[in-house]
């Protein structure tokens, strides 16, 4: 390097800032008792569905709300409107959400108290996977359909998630599927996650995925033992 | 394509960081790009590229590496390469490992060259 030349050492993560701004977030609706779930999965896994089933199951129970994200059309949200409090987030082609498209999300929404806010991102388990929403809980949906490899192929996604949902498991007996090698898969990419299957048409595992959003709100926000997102 | 949008993300932060040293141009930038960092290396090159032409700086030169997945063993406190993104260290077999290395874009340093008043 020529002597006139000047260099300035950083060695820092691109993303600090906007970790650290979505860090700022996940305190403050843990500070107001809102567990922010960020629900993530290929296009048609049945994120939108599963969010219909667990608004019916917690009526009457637990509040909570919706930001969905789409590349276009507000069809999600229309679909959940007649259950719970939803904004559609349109990306206008971006492929992930990022932390201000949240914020305004919330804000369009009157920043409700909930104790529940899902954030149904993009369908994509490529670039959400580097985007920290200021969740509380990753959660990742695998539909059978979608095949058992995924956890393998697409691993940040499964190594920065905290639970793992397999859907659409009434159609198990018609799809080659082997839900013991993609939990398996999902282990070794991440030891630490929490596995449930349900099938939301039917009905099939909705309790369990209940029980473990309220278990994890009452330890996460309640108790206070979230400390930093994956 | 979000390599777009985290090359704009560096792009922004390596002017930012350059507009604090006055009567400097950017000469080059030297980045990590981690085995684990959701990005296509040659996608983000080319879209940072493609940045620097629109901004008239074209002179900025990418420096990039590619480093693999690094693992701490919360066990026995050793490092070890995290091998086909399977997480467990290679020492004691332990599954409870952190990642210190690999999951992330870093920039490293920037060059600053001099430029006439």
């Amino acid at each position: 390097m020529p002597s006139e030349h000047k260099r300035i050492v950083v060695r820092r993560d691109i993303l600090a800032d906007a970790k650290a701004d979505a860090a700022v977030e996940r305190q403050r609706l843990q500070d107001r008792g809102t567990l922010v779930v960020n629900l993530v999965s290929s296009p048609g896994a049945g994120k939108t569905s599963l969010l219909q089933a667990t608004a019916q199951h917690l009526r009457g129970q637990h509040s909570m709300a919706v930001l969905v994200g789409d590349l276009e059309t507000d069809r999600d949200a229309q679909r959940l409107a007649p259950y719970v409090p939803v904004a559609q987030l349109t990306t206008g082609g971006a492929c992930h959400l990022e932390l201000p498209l949240v914020r305004r999300g919330l804000i369009a929404l009157g920043d409700p108290l909930v104790d529940f806010l899902f954030i149904e991102n993009v369908g994509n388990l490529v670039c959400p996977a580097s985007h920290d929403l200021g969740e509380h809980l990753r959660v990742v949906m695998l539909s059978v359909t979608d095949g058992d490899d995924k956890p393998g192929k697409y691993p940040k996604m499964f190594r920065t998630s905290h639970a793992v949902v397999i859907s659409k498991v009434d159609l198990l007996p018609y799809v080659p599927f082997q839900v013991d090698n993609a939990i398996h898969d999902a282990l070794m990419v991440q030891p630490s996650l929490s596995a449930i299957q349900v099938s939301s048409q039917k009905g099939i595992g909705i309790d369990q995925w209940c029980r473990f959003l309220i278990e994890s709100r009452e330890r996460l926000v309640l108790r206070g033992e979230c400390t930093s997102a994956v | 394509m979000h390599e777009r949008s985290l090359a704009r993300n560096l792009f922004e932060q390596v002017c930012s960081i350059q507009r604090e040293h006055p009567q400097t141009r950017i000469s080059d930038v030297e980045i990590e790009v981690g085995s684990m960092a959701g990005i296509e290396p040659l996608l983000f090159r080319s879209a940072f590229e493609s940045l620097t032409v629109e901004e008239g700086l074209e002179e900025i030169q990418l420096i990039m590496h590619e480093v693999p997945v690094v693992v701490h063993c919360l066990d026995c406190h050793q490092e070890s390469v995290a091998e086909n993104f399977v997480f467990f260290c290679l020492h004691c077999q332990g599954k409870s490992v952190r990642i210190c290395q690999g999951d992330c874009i870093k920039l490293v340093s920037i060059d600053l060259i001099p430029v006439e008043s």
